[in-house]
């Protein structure tokens, strides 16, 4: 009598594929050599929902984005007149910079160091500096659902809808970020091409030794 | 949703030298990164990769300072055994073509993270993973 071959349930499919992804995790050589096709699709796999991910990463719609934008820049726009400036304008500037950059992570916001600090000032009263202790001043008062780094150093808690609650100042933190981009632009009189042909130069570099 | 970046020396080379081609693009993204809203990456290969260029072209004073300034904000991923045996086995199902050693050792770390790499090497954005800055993909 001829053997027909089984026909697995869609249950029965996710079980065995499950099966396969835990064993992977747990010991990947091993099921590269049983089975080095299904190990490809895995990590291409992988790498495509990663690339999804951080692509479709942000919390706001387009028109969110677009509103907490033009409030920020109106606000940085009248900081320019201090004296009219008011603490709660200072408030919501920052809560409107706590979301983009909460949102959007990889794009660099249109606000400076300098106003930042200048609306941390205005709201708080708390002076960022690389010096001194760490301070931090509560708006409000409760458990805050987020944090978000304005500044490394400069964290910003906020309630579930994004209102400000508190902003603690690290000057350690922000003595790390001066180091760190203390080394932008320094290296004068590098070839051009040295990033894009790295490997070239280090051949170079590796045989002159 | 992915919160964290490994930074590759493409990306490192073009925000340190200010003649580089890529400056202009890599030197506000890397001032961006190092304000601590993403945990930031790099791994033990690349370090060795920058210090050695650096050293080469500025000297000692200038590779030490680069090392220094990235030590405080930077995670050292150091690639073991399995990674670097993993990546020799990717460059070898590719012929060698694309992606070198050190790089594939920085996108399977990349992976394992469940990062984005800071680059401007498109190999990275033609084997599925997912790059900084965007356009270099395109």
């Amino acid at each position: 009598m001829q053997k027909r071959a089984k026909t697995l349930t869609s249950q029965q499919k996710d079980y065995l594929a499950q099966a396969i992804i835990e064993q992977y995790e747990r010991d990947p050589i091993s099921v590269e050599k049983s089975f080095p096709e299904v190990v490809r699709i895995l990590q291409n796999s992988t790498r495509r929902i990663m690339r999804q991910r951080s692509e479709n990463r942000s919390t706001l719609t387009e028109l969110e984005k677009g509103k907490r934008l033009q409030s920020l820049c109106k606000l940085l726009e009248e900081m320019k007149d201090t004296k009219g400036f008011s603490r709660e304008q200072a408030i919501q500037a920052l809560e409107d910079a706590a979301a983009l950059v909460e949102a959007f992570p990889f794009d660099p916001i249109s606000i400076s160091d300098a106003q930042i600090c200048k609306l941390v000032k205005i709201a708080t009263g708390l002076s960022v500096t690389t010096k001194g202790r760490r301070q931090t001043s509560v708006l409000k008062e409760g458990e805050p659902s987020r944090e978000v780094y304005l500044l490394r150093g400069v964290k910003l808690s906020l309630s579930w809808d994004k209102k400000l609650m508190s902003v603690e100042i690290d000057p350690k933190q922000m003595a790390i970020q001066a180091r760190a981009l203390s080394i932008i632009g320094i290296g004068r009189g590098m070839p051009p091409d040295m990033a894009e042909r790295h490997d070239d130069y280090l051949v170079e570099a590796y045989s002159e030794r | 949703m992915s919160d964290s970046i490994v930074v590759d020396t493409s990306a490192f080379i073009a925000a340190f030298s200010s003649d580089d081609t890529f400056h202009s693009k890599a030197s506000p993204l890397y001032t961006n990164l190092t304000k601590g809203k993403l945990d930031l990456y790099t791994t033990s290969y690349i370090v060795v990769e920058c210090f050695s260029l650096i050293h080469r072209r500025k000297g000692f004073t200038y590779a030490k300072d680069f090392i220094e300034s990235i030590q405080p904000i930077f995670n050292i991923f150091w690639i073991d055994q399995s990674i670097h045996w993993e990546a020799w086995k990717s460059m070898v199902a590719k012929k060698g073509v694309g992606l070198n050693l050190v790089d594939w050792t920085t996108a399977i770390v990349t992976t394992q993270l469940g990062a984005s790499v800071f680059t401007f090497d498109k190999d990275f954005y033609n084997e599925g993973l997912s790059v900084i800055p965007r356009q270099i993909g395109t």
